[in-house]
């Protein structure tokens, strides 16, 4: 994580719904979007 | 110290970098109070694509003892989705847009520019020639014809002022950055970062990033963004942004040393989201008490003086 606060896209993890921002989008995210991390 | 480019009026010579700075994630983490105290004299957006990319496969960024390596891979929302979205956000910012492109082929490009050139809200673009044109396999910014060939078609399209992001992973940034001056550029932004690679601490001989490579960005890069500058300025008259490593005053008036006009504050701003209202105002405070910085740019004998 670069910058905490959404601007740099680099904490993203994938979701059914597509990439999003660990930081401000989680840090709690629900499971069931979840894509297998291998 | 007021700074008059590119016919806009700024109240300072510092903006931001592509892509390190978000306006519309900022004011939603920081409140209204961004727009009273923006950081920045213009607010360069990050690259629009004409079709919205998801960008590249995680992990997207690894750290260095003296900055980061990103692959972050332009995710946007597109040119229909930024014109939508984001470009209402931003027409609200209190200083002058500059909104930054990219496409894969000249026609892309084209179509970029044209589409921003007509809306008012956009004070000038700068082109990100730093991905290959998938036609020729060239990547457009690391070669003087292929720049030379990008404005040609694109310059016709709009009056608005057109700055060229120059690479530092080619052969001569100077050479591509007078085909620029030739073809019909306002100005010129150097550095972008410079392609760099991490493995896998636990799988030696895996790329650690997504993307396979990436672009290595902080005060690593910067006594390289320092001589890039000096060498392009030898080169053409045309307005610099300098860019590259920047975190104090000193460093961006080391690059106005070194002839650049404007200064972009890149990484340090994931550190520090005011970093570019401090960069500004310590600048500041190092023209009033010099001579030297009050005159035209001289060459590098006095920037290296600093570091004695």
């Amino acid at each position: 994580m670069a910058c905490g606060y959404g601007a740099c896209f680099g904490c993203v993890v994938p979701t059914r719904d597509g990439y999003v921002r660990l930081c401000v989008d989680g840090p709690v995210l629900d499971a069931a979007a979840l894509e297998a991390v291998a | 110290v007021s700074t008059d480019l590119l016919g806009l009026r700024l109240a300072h010579p510092i903006i931001n970098a592509s892509g390190t700075f978000d306006a519309i994630a900022a004011r939603r983490a920081f409140g209204d109070a961004l727009l009273a105290r923006f950081p920045f004299a213009a607010f360069v957006s990050k690259t629009v694509t004409l079709e919205p990319r998801q960008g590249n496969p995680p992990p997207r960024l690894w750290e260095l003892a003296g900055g980061m390596i990103n692959s972050i891979g332009l995710p946007n929302k597109g040119l229909a989705g930024y014109l939508e979205h984001d470009l209402p956000q931003l027409a609200e910012l209190p200083v002058p847009l500059i909104v930054n492109v990219m496409g894969f082929t000249r026609e892309q490009v084209a179509e970029l520019v044209a589409a921003f050139g007509e809306r008012d809200e956009v004070a000038a673009l700068e082109l990100n020639v730093s991905c290959p044109n998938v036609k020729t396999g060239m990547v457009m910014g690391a070669d003087p014809g292929e720049t030379a060939a990008l404005l040609d078609a694109v310059r016709p399209l709009t009056r608005k002022p057109m700055i060229v992001k120059l690479t530092p992973n080619c052969t001569s940034p100077a050479d591509v950055a007078a085909a620029a001056e030739a073809h019909g550029a306002d100005a010129v932004s150097l550095i972008n970062t410079l392609r760099g690679m991490a493995f896998h601490p636990r799988r030696p001989g895996t790329p650690w990033l997504g993307g396979g490579t990436g672009g290595v960005s902080g005060p690593a890069v910067r006594a390289i963004a320092l001589a890039q500058v000096a060498e392009v300025r030898a080169r053409v008259g045309l307005p610099i942004v300098g860019m590259g490593g920047v975190a104090s005053g000193r460093h961006a008036a080391d690059l106005m040393q070194a002839g650049a006009d404007l200064v972009a504050v890149g990484t340090e701003s994931f550190r520090d989201p005011l970093a570019g209202a401090r960069v500004a105002a310590e600048l500041g405070e190092i023209r009033a008490n010099s001579g030297v910085m009050a005159s035209a740019p001289t060459p590098q004998p006095a920037a290296i003086a600093h570091n004695v």
